[in-house]
């Protein structure tokens, strides 16, 4: 492995500054997910028990597979496939893999940002009436029940017009660049998405009956803790929370300058997510409580407690009832939208970088290319009649198998193929005032990866077997594994072009010189 | 509330955010002036030396 010392690549933006870069990592990690996916999860796995395997996988994978990103982004220092080009040329494929997956993923995800901007204006006179289920599915979606599922591209226009809007925003920031887009959009959104959110669990805690939810969210079922599933579900939602090995955190880590100090910053990014998450478990549990106690039943006889119908249709059923409701509203559909635009960004940002460097693409036109041709494919799928059924399949396969069949295969390649642990080791310690000790090598290489490769094997078996809810078998297959499947084709393909830039003319950052701690130790001596 | 969802939940608050408090603690003790320049080639920029450029025609990753 070579360690000389080489320019940066010519013209490559970086963040301006330690908090923008912390701030844009958190606001990709921060999502839809850590508001209505960890409040279900933690309660269906254990309540309060699921402190311990959550904490665990926490620290053995979260934080263990940001730092594995962070170093791989920094040391070769360019997109996703470049990246794991210079590893080795024939790791290009699955740099295009992680490429492929977040494009997949902005397609669905814009749409649901836009069901959340669409849902901030019914709130203030809770347009969704008595009966906000019938009202999000079949007035404002229109949608077809997924027993009746099929293709169509008939474009919804409640959907269609906030999904341009966001779509035209987010061209914007790429085109803007990173400092001036991205980083400049996460320091105001951050702290909006913080403030609001913080009001909104105010709000719910003093709501009568939040003492009675947030009771079921904490107390614990020791009896979980033996069940492998719940373990599972913990690793699943730390991996899918923090957006880990599908190009984000590397592509990320690729704009920081030479001097960083990326494992105290990995910490911070972590336990920020995990944070917001346990913010929005309370929020959620608390509001749960409410409901609960007005219905005069447990919160556990509650049903829609997670994903979109938590926030589309029981949120929306709540703040009917309460007082201040459209407030209420306002402020939960507000933090959806800003927790989902940072993320949706960060996606782009995976395939914006690709896109440049493998075409010598300007910014901007990247970035106009990019939108037009996700927006035009995120509107005639899943801004369609059948959006909605199709959503809900893509997300399940492109998550549970393309995101950590990803993360599986990077691993080995990485890991056991260029046997290149010890060297990202070697660059993160070199790179951060804290160093990493054997744990990480034994975590990232060991312990994990079987986690991740149970979570792969298990779903895909279930999948194969059972296939997908109730959706017919045709539809789940053309739409889960098809997309899958033309992810890895057009993986090859794209491998295949050839590079309008000098992405071989590059070795990694050395690690000459003094390390970050002895810069440190310096300045210290020196009072500065 | 009960007792042991209450201890329960004290104790998530205080792993979670007390990690984000000390991690951020931790990094505003040690500041890391970003840069693409180490203090070792601050010390050479009293040195004169040539500036590189590239090449007419190399492409640019970024503009």
């Amino acid at each position: 492995m070579s360690t000389s010392t080489s320019p940066a690549p010519v013209g490559r933006e970086q963040w301006r500054s330690q908090s923008g870069f912390i701030l844009a990592a958190v606001g990709s990690a921060i999502g839809l997910g850590n508001i209505w996916r960890f409040p279900g999860v933690a309660y269906t796995n254990g309540g309060g028990a699921f402190l311990i395997p959550y904490v665990v996988a926490l620290l053995t994978a979260g934080v263990v597979y940001l730092l594995f990103d962070w170093a791989m982004g920094h040391r070769y220092h360019g997109s996703a496939p470049a990246v794991f080009r210079r590893i080795n040329k024939w790791f290009e494929p699955v740099g295009w893999l992680q490429v492929g997956i977040s494009f997949a993923i902005v397609t669905y995800y814009a749409v649901i940002v836009a069901w959340a901007v669409s849902f901030i204006v019914f709130s203030v006179d809770t347009a969704w009436g008595e009966d906000p289920a019938t009202f999000f599915v079949g007035e404002y979606l229109q949608a077809v029940p997924s027993s009746e599922a099929h293709v169509t591209s008939d474009v919804v226009g409640n959907v269609f017009w906030p999904l341009l809007g966001i779509w035209v925003f987010v061209a914007i920031v790429m085109a803007l660049g990173v400092s001036s887009g991205l980083e400049r959009m996460s320091k105001v959104f951050l702290p909006l998405l913080a403030v609001l959110f913080l009001a909104l669990v105010i709000r719910a805690l003093t709501l009568p009956g939040a003492a009675e939810g947030l009771n079921s969210f904490f107390t614990p079922d020791w009896g979980a803790l033996a069940d492998p599933q719940v373990w599972i579900s913990a690793y699943a939602q730390i991996f899918f929370s923090l957006s880990v090995m599908f190009g984000i955190m590397l592509t990320y880590a690729s704009y920081l300058p030479k001097r960083a100090n990326l494992t105290p910053t990995g910490f911070v990014v972590a336990f920020s997510n995990s944070s917001f998450e346990l913010l929005a478990g309370i929020g959620v549990f608390a509001t749960l409580g409410f409901m609960a106690v007005g219905q005069g039943v447990g919160v556990s006889e509650l049903e829609g407690i997670t994903g979109p119908v938590l926030s589309f249709i029981t949120f929306p059923q709540i703040i009917s009832q309460m007082p201040g409701g459209p407030l209420f509203g306002v402020l939960f559909f507000a933090s959806l939208t800003l927790a989902g635009i940072t993320s949706l960004v960060s996606l782009l940002q995976v395939i914006s970088a690709a896109v440049q460097e493998k075409f010598g693409l300007d910014r901007k036109l990247a970035s106009v290319v990019i939108a037009i041709l996700a927006g035009a494919i995120s509107t005639f799928l899943f801004a369609s009649t059948n959006g909605l059924n199709m959503l809900d399949v893509v997300d399940n396969y492109v998550n549970n198998i393309g995101v950590v069949s990803s993360a599986v295969l990077t691993v080995v390649l990485v890991v056991y193929v260029s046997k290149l642990l010890p060297v990202l080791e070697a660059h993160l310690n070199h790179h951060s005032t804290a160093k990493l000790g054997a744990w990480w090598r034994v975590f990232a290489a060991y312990v994990t990866p079987i986690v991740l490769f149970a979570m792969l094997v298990l779903t895909a078996v279930d999948l194969v077997t059972n296939g997908y809810l109730d959706y017919p078998a045709w539809y789940a297959n053309l739409f889960g594994w098809g997309t899958l499947g033309v992810i890895l084709v057009l993986a090859f393909v794209m491998t295949a072009l050839p590079w309008r830039t000098p992405v071989d003319l590059f070795s990694p950052r050395a690690l000459g010189g003094r390390s970050a701690s002895e810069r440190a130790a310096t300045r210290k001596e020196d009072g500065r | 509330m009960t007792t042991i969802a209450i201890v329960m939940m004290v104790l998530f608050l205080l792993i979670v955010w007390g990690g984000l408090v000390v991690s951020i603690w931790y990094l505003r003790g040690h500041p890391t002036p970003y840069s693409d320049i180490d203090d070792d080639e601050d010390e050479n920029l009293a040195t004169p030396h040539t500036p590189v450029t590239p090449p007419p025609g190399t492409p640019r990753y970024d503009s």
